[in-house]
């Protein structure tokens, strides 16, 4: 055996694992190339250090790309970017191209991400209960404001408006009602609050006009 | 001389390589990549930030999975029910989408129960199965 030769059959099969190690290695490399350049940037900006930002899209797990900020590269396509800190939550739909950065600026909020009748601040309220009403009457009124408008935010009852309409002893119609006027979002309406129970209440809203245009007993006019 | 060449050609090698794998692991860095999972899974991970899960959100079927996915009106909206597989910290309970942008979104829960003042917000077919099903409180 020469031993010469033998060190040379070592070397040649250590240049030639070296030589398969590199291809692989510049296989991983032109992926790598290929995946970046064929991406798109996105750059994400939060008002608090420590807010937790995280992305998602249809048919993929979500990853958490970085807390405060973060710029990363992502294929193309649509992507759900969310901010969360401290049990708080935002989110938002950005789409990411190729070659151009989309720069997001978001901050985690308690604001509800699906409005309800809870969200509305329904003030003035007392003057209803004051006047004989009660409180799920008062609740059933809040969610009539919410299904003649989801978007509302702020309900106010002018509480010298409140009368009680005269009893007359020759209607058929068997129940109570309070009239009052009501500002939703800035805009007023003449409202009748109805009950039969003390369950319930309905709620008709009339505009400056006298035209209903909401009666809770059929949804919108 | 023979062997010298192989000796240079190894030691090309090894730079190449080590060159090869810093280059692409800075590229890698910044990059990411989203892996597959269930339809809807990837929302209702993220969607658990605002439980406050703290720095890391739950991986889909590693951490949960989805028990039951259901879609409603017109498949714009959809309920989501998921359980842990084995992290103990991540509680069984539900998640309502909403398709919006184009994408679905989590936009209540997760959660076990919801609170009954949102039955207004939702559409009647899916507003009547969470009631049948005593979901709101």
């Amino acid at each position: 055996m020469n031993p010469t030769s033998n060190t040379e059959r070592t070397v040649r099969l250590v240049a030639v694992g070296l030589a398969v190690i590199t291809l692989v290695c510049i296989y991983s490399l032109v992926r790598a190339v290929i995946n970046y350049v064929g991406s798109g940037t996105l750059s994400v900006t939060t008002p608090n250090d420590d807010s937790l930002i995280s992305i998602s899209r249809d048919n993929a797990t979500a990853d958490v790309v970085g807390k405060g900020t973060a710029s990363v590269h992502v294929a193309p396509g649509r992507y759900l970017v969310g901010v969360g800190r401290n049990g708080d939550f935002s989110q938002k739909v950005v789409d990411v191209s190729k070659g151009n950065t989309t720069s997001l600026d978001l901050s985690a909020t308690s604001t509800p991400r699906l409005p309800s009748s809870a969200a509305i601040d329904f003030q003035g309220t007392d003057m209803l209960l004051v006047r004989g009403m009660t409180s799920d009457q008062v609740s059933s009124l809040r969610k009539a404001i919410f299904n003649f408008k989801h978007t509302a935010k702020r309900a106010i009852i002018n509480p010298n408006s409140v009368t009680s309409p005269p009893f007359d002893p020759n209607s058929a119609t068997i129940g109570f009602s309070r009239l009052f006027t009501l500002i939703i979002d800035g805009t007023s309406y003449r409202a009748v609050a109805s009950w039969t129970n003390l369950d319930s209440a309905t709620l008709q809203l009339s505009d400056s006009a006298g035209t209903v245009v909401f009666d809770s007993d059929n949804g919108h006019d | 001389m023979k062997q010298n060449s192989l000796y240079r050609f190894c030691a090309v090698s090894i730079i190449l390589s080590v060159l090869c794998l810093a280059i692409g692991q800075a590229l890698r860095s910044s990059y990411v990549k989203l892996d597959s999972a269930p339809s809807l899974s990837g929302q209702v991970a993220q969607a658990t930030q605002s439980a406050g899960s703290g720095d890391s959100i739950p991986v889909p079927g590693k951490d949960f999975t989805l028990a039951d996915v259901r879609y409603f009106s017109d498949k714009t909206w959809a309920l989501v029910s998921f359980e842990p597989t084995s992290n103990d910290s991540f509680n069984a309970g539900l998640a309502i989408l909403q398709k919006k942008d184009g994408i679905f979104q989590v936009v209540l829960g997760p959660s076990s129960t919801l609170p009954s003042d949102y039955s207004y917000s939702l559409p009647p077919d899916l507003d009547a199965y969470l009631s049948q099903k005593g979901v709101f409180n």
